[in-house]
C-alpha cells in the first residue's frame, strides 16, 4: 500500500487524470514521487505482496488486500495466501488509459455480434467482474549495424537484343528497432494477446512502483530468449525489404538489388536485447465447469477480444429459428417431385451428409493445431524447453505440410471424387427423376454415395481419435454406425417410400451429432486450464512433448 | 404397408432437409461470431510492425564489380549470329 503524504491515507493510480490519488483527502502525486522506504534501495528489485491461489496455483502481484478473496485467473472466490516478495523490477509500464467503464463499453460492443455467446457475459453484474491488470511483456530492442555486399541485376532491352547485367554491391546498413513486444506470461495465451494489440510503445513510462497501486500485476514466467528469434527475424525483414528497394546512381539507377534470406541474416550483425515491460491489460475470467474462458481489452487502445463458447441453449435456438427459416424453401423444392419425393429428399440427405463429414473432417484438423498449443511459444517453451521458432517461408511450410498429410491429401482427392460422383445426383434431383430416373442406375448411385458417406465417417472418427479428449467424442462413431443401417435398409428394399424417410431421418441424426462434436470441441478449446499447469509432473510434461511430436 | 398421404411425406422430408441445413448453417454461423478479432494471415503479416519505432536506413550503395553480362538473340530471328 502507498500512503498519501498529507493524510496517510491510501493513494491510487486514477486512470482519468494518470495521477495518483488519495481516497481520503483527494490529493494527487505524479507517480515517479512516491516511493516506498525500500523502493530506493535496491534498483533492480521492488517489495510487492504476491498472492497465491489454492486453486490453480496463479501469482498475481497486488499492492491491495483486495486481492484476498477472489482469483483472476481461475475466477474462484477463496482465500489466497499472500507473502511479501521481491520482485524483479519491469524497465518499462504502460500505464492504463482506459477506465473499466470504457473497457466495459468496447467488450459489449464485441459480445453484440457474438450471438452464440452464453448471455451471462452480456449480464452487467459478471462485466463488473473486469479487472485491471499489468501483464508481463518483453520488449525487445534490435540493432543492425555493418557492411553487407549482395547482388545486383539490371535488364536491359533494345529492339534487337535484351541484355542482363549482374553486379556486386556493398553497402551499410544501419537499423535500429524499438517496441517489438511479446507476452511474458505463460497464463497469459498469445493469441489472445496478439488479438488486442498492438500497444503504442510511445505510451510507455519508466517503471515505479506507485503506479501498480489499486492494480493486480501478474508475475513474469517466460524467458526473453524465446521470443529472440521472432523480434531479429522481424528486423532482417524489414532491413532485407529496405536494402532491395535501395537504389545507386546515375548509370546504375535502374539496377534491382535481390538478397536471399540466409545472406542478409549473416552480414545485417543484428543483436538483439530485452527489457521487461508491464502493459495494462482488462482482464475477466467466466467459469466453465473445471476451466475458464478469458475475456481482455487493451488497457490502451479498447481493443477487445475474446474466445466465446457456444452456448448449447443459443445453439438449438439458433438450429429450431433457421429450420423455420429453410423450411419453405425445402417444402417448395420438394413440392417438385411429387412423386418421388421421398427418394428425392433421401438423394439431398445423403449430399449433406456427405458435407457434414467433409466438414467434420476439416474442421477437426484446424481445432488440433489449436488444442496442441504448438502456435503459443511461451507455452511451449514452458514444456519442452525448446525455442518455438514460426517458420516464414511459406513454400517450406507448405512442403512440410505436404509431406505431414498424406492421409489429407487422400482425403481431399476423396472429397473431390465425391463431388464429382454427386454431380449426376444433383442433376437428377433437379430434373425431377428424369436424368437417371429411379432405375438401376439411380440405385446404384445412391449405394455408392452412402458407401462413400461411411467412409467420410470412419475417416472423420480416426481423425478425432487422435485428439487428447477422444473419449468425450463419439457423435461421428455414431454418425458411421447409422449410415451402416440406411446401407443394410438400402440393400433390402430401396423402393419403399417409408423407409428411405427413415434413411433420411438416421443420416440426419448422424450428421447432426457429428457436428455437434465439433460445438463440444470448440467449447472445450475456448476455455483452458487455469494457470497451474506450470505445476504439473514430470509425466504429464513428458506427454505433452510426445504430443507435439506427433 | 399403407400408402403414407403425399402431403404429409412432402412436410416431413421438407422438416428433415430444413433441419438437416440449418444445423450446418448455424454451425459456421456460431464459429464465425464466437472468435471477434481474430485476424488473417496477411492481416498478421501487417500488424507485426504495429506499434514498432524503427528506422532502418541502407547507405553508400555502391557497384563494386559488374562480374559478367549475358546476352540474349531476339526470339524472331534465332540464326542470327553475332
Amino acid at each position: 500500500m502507498f500512503a498519501c503524504k498529507n493524510c496517510g491515507g491510501n493513494i491510487i493510480y486514477d486512470i482519468k487524470s494518470q495521477k495518483l490519488v488519495c481516497k481520503q483527502c483527494t490529493a494527487s502525486f505524479a507517480p515517479e514521487s512516491v516511493t516506498k522506504e525500500n523502493d530506493s534501495v535496491d534498483y533492480d528489485y521492488f517489495e510487492t505482496t504476491v498472492f497465491t491461489c489454492p486453486q490453480c496455483g496463479a501469482e498475481i502481484m497486488c499492492e491491495d488486500n483486495e486481492a484476498s478473496s477472489f482469483c483472476t485467473y481461475c475466477a474462484s472466490s477463496t482465500v489466497l495466501t499472500s507473502r511479501i516478495s521481491k520482485e524483479k523490477k519491469p524497465d518499462y509500464i504502460i500505464p492504463f488509459e482506459k477506465t473499466k467503464e470504457e473497457c466495459i463499453g468496447e467488450f459489449k460492443k464485441i459480445t453484440k455480434r457474438a450471438i452464440f455467446a452464453p448471455s451471462e457475459l452480456k449480464d452487467a453484474k459478471i462485466l463488473d467482474q473486469f479487472k485491471a491488470i499489468y501483464v508481463p511483456y518483453w520488449f525487445y530492442e534490435v540493432n543492425q549495424e555493418g557492411f553487407f555486399r549482395v547482388s545486383g541485376m539490371e535488364l536491359q532491352r533494345d529492339a534487337e537484343y535484351s541484355t542482363t547485367y549482374y553486379f556486386d554491391v556493398n553497402g551499410y546498413i544501419n537499423g535500429k528497432f524499438e517496441g517489438i513486444c511479446r507476452d511474458a506470461s505463460y497464463s497469459f495465451s498469445d493469441d489472445l494477446g496478439e488479438r488486442i494489440a498492438p500497444f503504442f510503445t510511445e505510451g510507455k513510462k519508466k517503471f515505479y512502483p506507485s503506479y501498480l497501486s489499486g492494480f493486480y500485476a501478474d508475475i513474469s514466467d517466460v524467458e526473453s530468449i524465446v521470443y529472440e528469434h521472432e523480434a531479429e527475424e522481424l528486423a532482417n525483414d524489414v532491413a532485407r525489404e529496405v536494402v532491395s528497394q535501395s537504389s545507386c546512381k546515375d548509370e546504375y539507377r535502374n539496377m534491382k538489388i535481390y538478397l536471399s534470406n540466409d545472406e542478409a541474416t549473416k552480414q545485417f550483425n543484428t543483436t538483439v536485447s530485452a527489457k521487461r515491460a508491464l502493459f495494462p491489460i482488462w482482464f475477466m475470467s467466466f467459469k466453465n465447469e473445471k476451466k475458464v474462458a478469458y475475456m481482455t481489452v487493451n488497457g490502451q487502445t479498447g481493443k477487445a477480444a475474446s474466445d466465446f463458447p457456444i452456448s448449447k441453449r443459443k445453439f438449438f435456438i439458433g438450429i429450431l429459428l433457421l429450420t423455420l427459416l429453410f423450411f419453405p424453401l425445402a417444402f417448395l423444392t420438394l413440392s417438385l417431385f411429387k412423386e418421388r419425393t421421398a427418394f428425392g429428399a433421401l438423394d439431398i440427405a445423403l449430399i449433406l451428409s456427405a458435407a457434414s463429414y467433409i466438414i467434420y473432417y476439416v474442421q477437426m484438423k484446424i481445432l488440433q493445431i489449436k488444442d496442441s498449443g504448438a502456435e503459443d511459444a511461451g507455452r511451449f517453451y514452458q514444456k519442452t524447453k525448446v525455442v518455438y521458432i514460426k517458420n516464414k517461408d511459406k513454400n517450406l511450410a507448405l512442403k512440410n505440410y505436404i509431406k505431414e498429410s498424406i492421409i489429407d491429401i487422400i482425403m481431399g482427392l476423396f472429397y473431390v471424387g465425391m463431388v464429382f460422383w454427386e454431380i449426376p445426383f444433383i442433376l437428377n434431383i433437379a430434373s425431377q427423376g428424369k436424368f437417371f430416373s429411379i432405375g438401376a442406375a439411380s440405385g446404384f448411385f445412391r449405394i455408392v454415395l452412402i458407401v462413400g458417406n461411411l467412409i467420410l465417417a470412419a475417416i472423420g472418427f480416426l481423425r478425432a481419435g487422435k485428439i487428447k479428449n477422444s473419449e468425450k467424442y463419439y457423435g461421428v462413431l455414431v454418425g458411421a454406425l447409422l449410415t451402416i443401417s440406411v446401407l443394410g435398409i438400402q440393400l433390402i428394399n430401396s423402393t419403399s417410400e417409408l423407409l428411405s424417410i427413415i434413411s433420411s431421418v438416421l443420416l440426419c441424426a448422424g450428421a447432426f451429432l457429428t457436428i455437434f462434436d465439433l460445438v463440444l470441441y470448440h467449447n472445450e478449446l475456448t476455455t483452458r486450464k487455469p494457470a497451474h499447469l506450470k505445476r504439473r509432473g514430470g509425466d504429464a510434461i513428458a506427454e505433452d512433448i510426445n504430443y507435439f511430436n506427433m | 404397408m399403407t400408402q403414407l398421404p403425399k402431403i404429409l411425406i412432402i412436410l416431413i422430408c421438407s422438416l428433415i432437409i430444413a433441419f438437416f441445413a440449418a444445423f450446418i448453417a448455424c454451425y459456421f454461423l456460431a464459429k464465425i461470431t464466437s472468435l471477434p478479432g481474430k485476424k488473417s494471415e496477411v492481416e498478421e503479416d501487417e500488424f507485426n510492425l504495429y506499434g514498432v519505432k524503427y528506422n532502418c536506413v541502407a547507405k553508400n550503395i555502391e557497384v563494386k564489380n559488374k562480374s559478367y553480362s549475358s546476352y540474349e538473340r531476339p526470339k524472331d530471328d534465332k540464326n542470327q549470329i553475332y
